[in-house]
């Protein structure tokens, strides 16, 4: 079904609009959720709770991306869930992803009263700047916390050469942001 | 735990990034192999063609040079970028007779598996090569390359490194395949050479967890699945994901187990499983072979309850 005819689903609060988005996207959240979660039980809650806030946001909200409007949601669930959780088993993907991208822009280094989405627009206009294999790996580490071993397969590209990629779009970040006035 | 207040930032990317993400296909660029080695691709093609055209073919949009005819799919020689800068980014491969044979496998201690010394790879060239001694051995990896003993060297080569170690080639394009007996029998040997069998989940794989299980016993089973692997036809792996209605994003998702089959001479053939009983070498992952429900699905139930299994020692996998 296209995502028209399931917005429509919702504003008419036709609950067939949940079944058919679990149905085409099902997957994809969960394997966003399963990434930053490592743990099934916990990945196919934040995907119920996934379509609950889409229902509650959908109306008056018509997302014109609904495949980006659904991933935000279960990303920013899971990063919750993560931040709540004391699970001693944690993914190491997960754990490095955050230590590379923390030690890149520190806490402390967002300058006072610059807002979280100002900070996302200065950073999708820096990945605007890169280069698409540069900003696809970068974006598959960073926000879908995909395993090195998973991009490097999808791009056909070695697990080292991910990481160096990695390691310089980071810089890039860094330099960027350190222009834009963050404190580096 | 502690999230970093960029990871949170990060939610709010424009979405059209996001979904540019989960869309985009790495294409790659066709230089150096297609300028220069353009004279032997076309003889090669010439002689390939004079058979695809015979019937009308069945172009993949996903799959580009993949050509799926009565006679079987026809996966075409490579365009492979040989620049310094792309070939660096490739996993290791070289060419031979005009093939590329990419590396599948990295086996410690397998002095028993070198055959005939063939050749050896000059590894990377550039623009300026002539182009009379562009093709034919560069690559991105350098060394001496041996026929696999038991192997056709159409389809397996191998290189000894300093370590001891031995890395397996396989001859992945240039190929046409009807049925997968003419993969997993008469070029794998399979059925004949198999000695154990190992698997674990997607997730397990997909983590790198190592969760690695062995099968003791279940031989019916193993024996009737390959039977089936045999019988199938092949396919291209884009109409499986076409015909089952997967999209970029998700064919990982539909991955249950991954196999590995121990071979008596020390290499593992490395299966993949997918729901609907589709089964991938890893060797040859555009193609794939979908099997009967109830052979593939009496596997499935094996190694989800872990029937006559027990963990395994953690080896190297492919």
């Amino acid at each position: 079904m296209e995502d028209a005819q399931i917005l429509d689903l919702f504003f008419a609060r036709n609950e067939q609009a949940i079944r058919e988005t679990d149905q085409k996207y099902g997957r994809l959240c969960f394997r966003v959720a399963e990434n930053l979660l490592w743990n099934r039980e916990d990945a196919e809650e934040c995907v119920n709770d996934t379509y609950l806030a889409a229902w509650n946001r959908i109306p008056p909200v018509r997302p014109n991306n609904f495949t980006a409007f659904l991933c935000k949601i279960t990303r920013n669930l899971s990063l919750k869930k993560l931040e709540a959780s004391n699970a001693k088993k944690r993914s190491a993907d997960v754990m490095i992803s955050l230590s590379e991208i923390e030690t890149a822009v520190p806490d402390n280094s967002f300058a006072p009263g610059l807002g979280d989405e100002k900070v996302g627009e200065l950073i999708s206009a820096f990945l605007r700047s890169e280069k698409e294999l540069d900003r696809n790996v970068f974006l598959r580490k960073y926000w879908f916390c995909d395993p090195i071993s998973d991009i490097a397969e999808r791009y056909s590209l070695r697990g080292s050469n991910v990481k160096s990629r990695l390691f310089r779009t980071r810089n890039r970040l860094r330099a960027y942001l350190k222009k834009e006035g963050f404190e580096l | 735990m502690r999230i970093p207040r960029i990871m949170k930032a990060m939610e709010h990317i424009d979405d059209d990034l996001i979904s540019g993400a989960l869309a985009y296909k790495r294409v790659r660029k066709k230089t150096g192999w297609v300028k220069w080695g353009a004279v032997a691709a076309c003889l090669c093609l010439a002689a390939a063609g004079a058979v695809f055209w015979q019937k009308p073919a069945k172009p993949l949009e996903d799959a580009p040079g993949i050509v799926l005819t009565e006679d079987g799919v026809t996966i075409p020689r490579l365009d492979v970028s040989l620049s310094p800068d792309d070939a660096a980014d490739m996993i290791g491969f070289f060419i031979y007779h005009g093939n590329c044979y990419v590396q599948y496998e990295w086996i410690e201690d397998a002095d028993d598996l070198l055959g005939e010394y063939l050749g050896t790879a000059a590894g990377l060239i550039d623009e300026w090569t002539p182009a009379e001694g562009y093709v034919e051995l560069a690559g991105s990896v350098t060394g001496d390359f041996f026929a696999v003993k038991g192997y056709d060297p159409a389809f397996m080569l191998c290189m000894k490194h300093e370590t001891g170690a031995v890395a397996t080639y396989i001859c992945n394009n240039g190929i046409r395949l009807k049925y997968g007996a003419e993969l997993y029998q008469d070029r794998l040997h399979l059925a004949e050479q198999y000695s154990a069998l190992q698997y674990e989940t997607r997730a397990s794989w997909h983590h790198g967890e190592n969760e690695l299980y062995q099968m003791n016993g279940n031989d019916a089973v193993i024996t009737g699945f390959i039977e089936q692997l045999n019988k199938a036809e092949c396919i291209p792996w884009a109409d499986a994901v076409a015909r089952e209605g997967m999209t970029d994003a998700s064919i990982y998702d539909i991955e249950l187990y991954h196999m590995y089959f121990k071979m008596a001479n020390g290499t593992t053939v490395h299966l993949r499983l997918y729901e609907n009983g589709y089964v991938r070498f890893q060797g040859l992952l555009d193609v794939c072979v979908q099997i009967p429900r109830d052979s593939f699905d009496a596997l499935v139930a094996l190694m989800r309850e872990h029937i006559d299994a027990e963990p395994a020692a953690v080896e190297n996998v492919s």
